[in-house]
């Protein structure tokens, strides 16, 4: 019995012993340094930072060690870590238009100012199991490219902003600081800040799905992926006693700016709107289906029907958070016996019951 | 003593914050040594900013019965459903003279139940106990004690869905504006729904009641069994609700209703046999299988109570008579609690 | 610590267990209206705050919740004495000081309210009642008395109380209580109040019903 007897203590004490052991695999086995993970595993740190809301590959590496590979598991370490930081500042808005780009590609232009640049991407490998990788040594080089990135490399929704064919983004009244759901409840209906907060810290499995059930019908976006550009970005602070911004260091991101039809409405001219992805590191994929879910959850303000899972803004931003989900799923495995005995009592009487009257009849 | 509190105040952030302090210790959590130990940690685990902020909640839950107060829920250590409500109203309310009682199942030693109780001594240094009339925090998971709660206790309730109405209509918008408006007929028809299919109220556990006239409130997946227990106790009842952040409260001597149909009054389930163990003909049991021929056993489900009454019968029903009427001083008089059968172990024993 | 005139005004000598026993007295008068209660931590504050009040600030108020103060802000208590604008000033200093907390222009924007002079205090209309669907986001008031015990006797009734509970506060305005009965029928809206007198504190929750008692 697992639960119902004395002894629960050594019980759970002998687990967190027999896993750390299974943990560590075979002690023959070279154990991973963080410095391996972070270097090689960069997307799965990627994506650790990225759902667990908080920058720090050396901790998301420690999280994957400590979690054996389960990113869900790593993003609740990290989650449970972060709440404990306390808050010295909030940092200006990063600025992806000086981005120092690894990639940048658009689907919308065959070509713009300062071009495609692809960068390290699996688009275009062929999906054949490499066995060089399975031996030790390979140490692959990359070129250097004949000229530099461009420096000047204007975001394609900016372009477009231009000759006002896309809708412009521009802050509430007074530009008040946007809601963090770390530190405030979720409120309905949300503001955009609440949403692209709850979706960049969402899943990204959840968000695939929900995205990707907005391209086949449930609901109705025809998404071009305008921009896709990769790369570092400066944090910057403003200290009260300075007065101006200071670096305090770069990171890496990657932004998804989805360029959808909006055929207009009584007041506003037809023109382009955006779904909006940014997650850190080089997590492409989320940052595009973050981006169709944006769009999809902005349906109410822009008058559209809201018939689809994917518009649904209760049901997506309650969804999205796979610590809670992983949580609440994995709370069934906890006794439930007393619930249990209650319904099975509940049963045995009904039966009795329909049993009389199966003999009355 | 001046700097910390001004420095706050430039970055925007209460000085308690960048200042841990209690029992647990003062030293900084290190941050790339990995050596984060308890000890780092802040009375309580929380933050004393996030402590504020889930304080000013409680005392509105106190003060609007039975009402959903949202509240910045944090990410605890712990996975959300395995009780980061109530640990975070625990760790808002507890102090060093506290004596932490946890429960799980009406259980102290369920799993979830040491690993909560653990959490707690480890962040506070508090004395913890399995005796019920010992604590002044409860913290418990789908049970109230048999024991009768007194004044001063504190009754914290782990809770996974906060909203009665939740199964009924799945929008928070749409759910919050019912209690609004006090528009709870969906719930009546649900349930008559029931006896119509059924011929009985087919719900049996987080059994729905109304408190003190008004809201509709879900006590948490506690078996009907103990509804009763709720009404015009005197220890206050708080309910976290950790992943849907919202917490509320049962004030001490407030009525709790459970809802129910004139032709159909409420009532609580009964078994026909008794504790294996102790011989208690009122508590909840668990029935325990024996063997896979049918074979079954009944127990309390409330193994403090369990053990007291069987402390009490090796001493002599007299003992036992005298103990329980020293455990619950408050409890005579008191409507509502004072006909529970935990108010009469000592017949039970004598019989 | 700050200093008003010679006197230091140091905030809790240790921040988390000092804030945790006033809390847990407001608590357990929150949970037992019109029961006195010491809150316990000794604390010095500048006059005319009382020991209780500035106890329950620093273990409940920051810079999440904006505080309104009687007559620092309000242009209506003109006819309140200088000595009073004085102590207002005193009085929000040492909030911004040792809570970061915003000053409220509007009572009705306030989470709390700071009341010293009851007489001259607003209506209880003025303070915020929450909304029907957020009956929390509501004013708490904390009023200073002259006494808990001294006063006009009520009986107080409701949550929290198993039969009926006696309070007896003096320096508070008679028509207070009217406005506490309007304030009753907002329910599930509606103000909550800390009466405090030196280090004790009663509660009046807004579910408390309250009965005048013929002296």
């Amino acid at each position: 019995m697992y639960v119902a007897v004395k002894g629960g203590e050594t019980a759970i004490a002998n687990s967190w012993r027999l896993l750390a052991e299974s943990r560590r695999g075979d002690p023959a086995v070279p154990e991973l340094t963080l410095a391996q993970i972070a270097g090689q595993m960069p997307l799965a740190v990627a994506r650790v930072m990225g759902e667990g809301s908080l920058y720090d590959p050396e901790l998301a590496a420690l999280a994957i060690k400590q979690a054996a590979g389960d990113l869900v598991e790593a993003i609740f370490l990290l989650r449970a870590y972060r709440t404990t930081l306390p808050r010295l500042a909030a940092t200006q808005p990063i600025d992806t238009s000086r981005m120092q780009l690894q990639r940048r590609i658009s689907a919308a232009f065959k070509d713009l100012p300062g071009g495609q640049v692809l960068g390290p991407t699996y688009d275009y490998t062929q999906r054949l199991l490499d066995f060089s990788l399975a031996a030790d040594g390979v140490r692959p080089e990359a070129a250097v490219a004949a000229e530099p990135v461009s420096a000047s490399m204007p975001r394609v929704t900016d372009l477009l902003g231009h000759e006002g064919l896309m809708q412009p983004e521009s802050p509430a009244a007074g530009d008040p600081d946007p809601v963090d759901l770390t530190r405030e409840p979720l409120d309905f209906p949300a503001g955009r800040d609440s949403r692209l907060q709850n979706l960049a810290r969402g899943d990204e499995g959840f968000l695939l799905a929900l995205g990707y059930s907005s391209q086949r019908g449930y609901s109705n976006s025809h998404p071009f992926a305008g921009e896709i550009r990769q790369g570092d970005v400066e944090v910057e602070l403003v200290p009260e006693e300075l007065g101006f911004a200071i670096n305090i260091g770069d990171i890496t991101v990657t932004e998804c700016q989805m360029v959808n039809k909006f055929i207009g409405s009584e007041d506003t001219p037809p023109q382009f709107t955006r779904g909006y992805g940014l997650v850190f590191g080089g997590s492409e994929r989320k940052a595009m289906a973050m981006a169709l879910v944006d769009r999809s959850l902005r349906a109410r303000e822009l008058g559209e029907p809201v018939k689809s899972p994917s518009q649904d803004e209760e049901f997506v931003l309650y969804h999205s958070d796979n610590v809670e989900a992983s949580g609440f799923v994995q709370h069934l495995k906890l006794p439930h016996y007393v619930d249990f005995q209650s319904e099975l009592e509940l049963i045995r009487k009904l039966r009795a019951e329909h049993a009389r009257k199966d003999k009355a009849a | 003593m001046n700097s910390p509190d001004h420095a706050a105040q430039v970055v925007g952030v209460h000085a308690d914050d960048s200042a841990p302090a209690g029992a647990a210790g003062t030293t900084s959590v290190q941050r790339k040594g990995m050596a984060v130990t308890a000890q780092g940690y802040n009375f309580a685990y929380l933050d004393e900013q996030t402590k504020r902020m889930i304080r000013r909640a409680i005392l509105k839950a106190v003060a609007i019965p039975g009402y959903q107060v949202p509240f910045g829920s944090r990410e605890m250590p712990l996975p959300y459903g395995w009780g980061t409500g109530g640990i975070q109203v625990t760790a808002a309310i507890i102090g060093p003279d506290d004596i932490l009682k946890v429960i799980d199942q009406g259980s102290d030693d369920t799993t979830n139940a040491v690993n909560i109780r653990r959490f707690f001594a480890a962040t506070t240094g508090v004395a913890t106990t399995e005796r019920t009339t010992d604590a002044s925090i409860i913290q418990t998971r789908h049970r109230i004690p048999e024991t009768p709660l007194a004044e001063g206790q504190v009754l914290v309730y782990q809770v996974p869905i906060p909203e009665p109405l939740r199964w009924l209509e799945p929008s928070e918008t749409e759910t919050r504006r019912m209690h609004a408006l006090e528009e709870y007929g969906l719930m009546h028809v649900k349930l008559y729904e029931d006896i119509a299919h059924y011929g009985h109220i087919a719900t049996t556990y987080d059994y729905p009641v109304r408190v003190n006239g008004r809201y509709l409130m879900r006590p948490s997946p506690i078996p009907k069994f103990d509804n009763p227990k709720m009404d015009m106790n005197p220890a206050l009842q708080l309910f976290g609700a950790g992943r849907e952040k919202r917490i509320y409260a049962v004030p001490p001597y407030t009525q709790v209703e459970s809802l129910d149909f004139e032709d159909h009054p409420f009532e609580i389930q009964t078994w026909d046999e008794c504790c294996e163990f102790c011989g208690s003909k009122d508590s909840f049991l668990d029935e325990i299988v024996t063997d896979d021929a049918g074979g079954r056993m009944f127990v309390c489900s409330d193994s403090d109570y369990c053990g007291q009454r069987r402390a009490g019968q090796a001493h002599g029903g007299d003992a036992a008579a005298a103990q329980q009427s020293q455990q619950s001083p408050n409890v005579p008089g008191v409507p509502g609690v004072s006909d529970t059968p935990a108010a009469q172990p000592a017949e039970t024993a004598s019989s | 610590m700050l200093i008003a005139g010679d006197t230091l005004y140091a905030g809790f000598s240790d921040p988390v267990f000092d804030s945790q026993r006033s809390f847990r007295a407001v608590l357990e008068a929150t949970s037992h209206p019109g029961r006195i209660i010491d809150v316990g931590t000794p604390i010095g504050a500048p006059p005319p705050l009382h020991p209780a009040t500035a106890a329950i600030c620093l273990a409940l108020v920051d810079f999440e919740t904006p505080v309104w103060i009687q007559a620092a802000t309000d242009a209506n208590t003109h006819a309140i004495e200088n000595a009073t604008e004085h102590a207002a000033e005193s009085l929000s200093q040492f909030l911004r000081f040792h809570c970061s907390s915003p000053l409220a222009a509007d009572p009705a924007l306030a989470a709390f309210a700071v009341i010293h002079a009851p007489a001259h205090m607003p209506p209880l209309t003025a303070f915020s009642a929450g909304l029907s669907d957020y009956p929390d986001r509501s004013t708490t008031l904390l009023i200073q008395v002259d006494g808990l015990s001294t006063g006009r006797r009520v009986q107080l009734s409701g949550p929290g109380i198993k039969h009926t509970q006696q309070l007896a506060p003096s320096g508070i305005p008679e028509r207070f209580w009217t406005e506490w009965r309007d304030n009753g029928a907002l329910f599930p809206r509606g103000v909550d109040v800390l009466l405090i007198c030196g280090s004790d504190i009663a509660a009046l929750p807004r579910t408390t019903r309250v009965e005048m008692t013929c002296t």
